[in-house]
């Protein structure tokens, strides 16, 4: 018999208190775990689709709230590809739509022959020329999803537009797109002339710290504009701070109310065996030791509650990634990291809940209570 | 009744003397220990009797450091143990307790709840499992072992607590009515236990009792009557009834 067989013991003797407390552990726990890895997903999926794209800085309207939201003109693209140090740019219109069959879709356009459109891999079809019309390219998710093939017709913006390829890619975000001419999306959102975004891509051959001072270059030569290089993007962007306060804050809630759940049942646990910790000690247990033996049992029980809310927490977060709603904006990304995270807190949210019961076991009188039941 | 003086000296190991205990509940309005002074040389059997409330448990606990005197000392073995952690060492090693009440942790099996007070001082598992052989095979419940005390008898479930109160070799064992809550068969067979461990073993032994036979079979007797104690010789009271 050790310290933890005495724990376990003690916990398996209450099983439904046990399993209830474990319980509320695992929801917080997964909550956290979903939350964080899916508000951290949107970031992950952002950077890949750039990454995929070859696209190293993203110049957008300075003030803009999201990528989608923002407006320069199409024009600038040329100004920044003379540029120093850049390779290409590529003027983009970003727009989310609904289907006819209530999906939605992200609908990007650039120019044909734009450097986006050859950083694509195509597993059917072809790619728009100049001559392109209501031609698009979607990618191989979104394809599947609606049962999609080259020449099949899709209908965006009032409009039926034939299917010219498919896209694979390793990103998430890419595979889930619908790309179209610029000039033609342009035309049917009203916005000819206009563009949300330049994706900058720069010499290749440009050392790490070249293209640092490329950058920097950009940012100076272009300061009227958002210049960003695309981890920044990615990171502070609106939508994702908004996705990561939101998930935090929940997170903070789930976690709280697991600590008061440990908290209601280590106090009951306590008040029930007051007898037995009486005992404990009149037969030479120490004070400290017997505040060990509930911190242990506190840290068992929500040990177990993280580790199962670990995986609790990574399978609905790829079940909440797989919804139509959001099918490849979020690509939720759980780090061991993140469930090492996930596990740290739940102990510590167990001795943090039983710290105080635990200190009054040493409150207890042994000589009143063992005097008779 | 001698009215003999409670101070003696004693040789240290397995002694424990008590002086100028003072006890009171209830805001003072209570004194369950009145400057009271005990003493027990090794050995020795003691009966500790005295009408309901006069304070025989409160002396009980205050011997074994379970609770907070307002003045007084206890040594045991030779040593004043002032403060809670020296108390619970002097408990995990010297003293052994045995309530009304057995006290077992139902959770844990009856192998377990005689090893529960080796752990923290025997840190070699093989030797703590020979010992709760040992002891549940001397108080004849070996075949108890691997049950939890929930469907045991009284008489079974005290004799598992006498085997915990002697896990760790204590030369003196502290009673608080130890037969209170069995029957005549059962309380015999307590009572042959704990003389056999004062007649072979040498163990100081203090027990509170209720029950005349209990206090006969103690060699000495310490009457206690609203916190003052004193001792009378007892066998010769009872050669007398
Ligand atoms: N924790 C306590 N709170 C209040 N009063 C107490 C407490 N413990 C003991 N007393 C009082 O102290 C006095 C002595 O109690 P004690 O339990 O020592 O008596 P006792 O001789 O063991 O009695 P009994 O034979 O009924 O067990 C009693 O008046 C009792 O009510
Ligand atoms: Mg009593």
């Amino acid at each position: 018999m050790t310290f933890s067989s005495i724990a376990y013991a003690n916990l398996r003797s209450h099983a439904v208190r046990t399993l209830a407390t474990l319980f509320s552990v695992l929801l917080a726990v997964a909550s956290f775990v979903a939350l964080i890895g899916l508000a951290r997903g949107v970031e992950q999926s952002l950077l890949s689709a750039l990454n995929q794209r070859q696209t190293d800085v993203v110049i957008t309207e300075k003030g803009a709230v999201d990528l989608i939201s923002s407006i320069v003109d199409e024009d600038l693209a040329e100004r920044i590809e003379a540029f120093d140090g850049v390779s290409d740019a590529a003027a983009e219109l970003t727009r989310m739509t609904s289907l006819d069959n209530g999906g939605s879709a992200v609908v990007v356009a650039w120019h044909p022959g734009a450097y986006p459109w050859r950083a694509l891999t195509l597993s059917q079809g072809a790619l728009p020329d100049e001559r392109a019309g209501e031609a698009a390219v979607v990618g191989e998710a979104f394809a599947n999803r609606y049962g999609l093939e080259v020449g099949d017709a899709l209908r965006l913006f009032h409009t039926d537009f034939e299917i010219l390829g498919i896209a694979d890619s390793e990103s998430l975000l890419t595979r889930n797109l619908v790309m179209l001419p610029l000039a033609t999306a342009q035309r049917l959102t009203f916005r000819e002339g206009q563009a949300t975004a330049i994706n900058v891509r720069l010499d290749p051959a440009l050392s790490q710290a070249g293209k640092t001072a490329a950058i920097e270059r950009l940012k100076t030569g272009f300061s009227e504009y958002a210049v960003e290089d695309i981890q920044a993007l990615a990171t502070g962007h609106t939508f994702a701070r908004i996705a990561d306060v939101l998930s935090r804050s929940i997170a903070v809630v789930a976690l709280l109310s697991a600590v008061f759940a440990i908290f209601n049942t280590m106090s009951t646990a306590v008040r029930e065996r007051r007898g037995e910790i009486a005992i404990m000690n009149a037969v030479g247990w120490s004070r400290q030791q017997i505040v060990l033996l509930i911190l242990l049992e506190a840290a068992v029980l929500s040990g177990a509650g993280g580790l199962l809310g670990c995986a609790a927490g990574a399978g609905v977060a790829h079940a909440v990634a797989g919804w139509d709603a959001v099918s490849g904006i979020v690509d939720p990304a759980i780090s061991p990291r993140l469930l090492a995270e996930g596990l740290l807190i739940s102990i510590f949210m167990g001795l943090a809940g039983a710290l105080l019961p635990a200190l009054q076991t040493t409150s207890l009188s042994p000589a009143s209570v063992l005097r008779g039941k | 009744m001698t009215g003999a003086s409670s101070i003696r000296s004693f040789p240290p190991k397995g002694s424990i003397s008590a002086r100028d205990l003072v006890k009171t509940f209830n805001r003072g309005s209570t004194r369950a220990l009145d400057h009271l002074d005990f003493g027990a040389a090794p050995g020795e059997m003691t009966a500790v009797t005295g009408p309901s409330g006069s304070g025989k448990s409160t002396l009980l606990y205050a011997l074994a450091g379970l609770i907070d005197l307002e003045s007084g000392s206890v040594s045991v073995s030779g040593e004043t143990p002032r403060t809670h952690a020296e108390w619970t060492r002097m408990r995990q090693r010297h003293i052994g307790l045995i309530f009304q009440d057995d006290w077992l942790l139902p959770t844990l099996t009856c192998a377990q709840n005689v090893e529960l007070p080796m752990i923290g001082l025997e840190h070699n598992q093989k030797r703590r499992r020979e010992r709760v052989d040992e002891l549940l095979k001397r108080v004849n419940a070996s075949d108890l072992a691997d049950r939890t005390p929930a469907g045991l008898s009284g008489g079974e479930r005290q004799r598992v607590a006498i085997a915990r109160s002697l896990a760790n070799r204590p030369e003196i064992l502290l009673a608080d009515e130890p037969t209170g809550e069995l029957d005549s068969g059962n309380s015999q067979i307590v009572m042959d236990l704990l003389t056999t461990l004062s007649t072979r073993e040498k163990m100081t032994i203090v027990i509170v009792t209720h029950d005349p036979r209990v206090a006969r079979a103690c060699g000495r007797h310490f009457v206690l009557c609203d916190g003052k104690g004193t001792y009378s010789d007892l066998s010769s009271e009872t050669e007398a009834s």
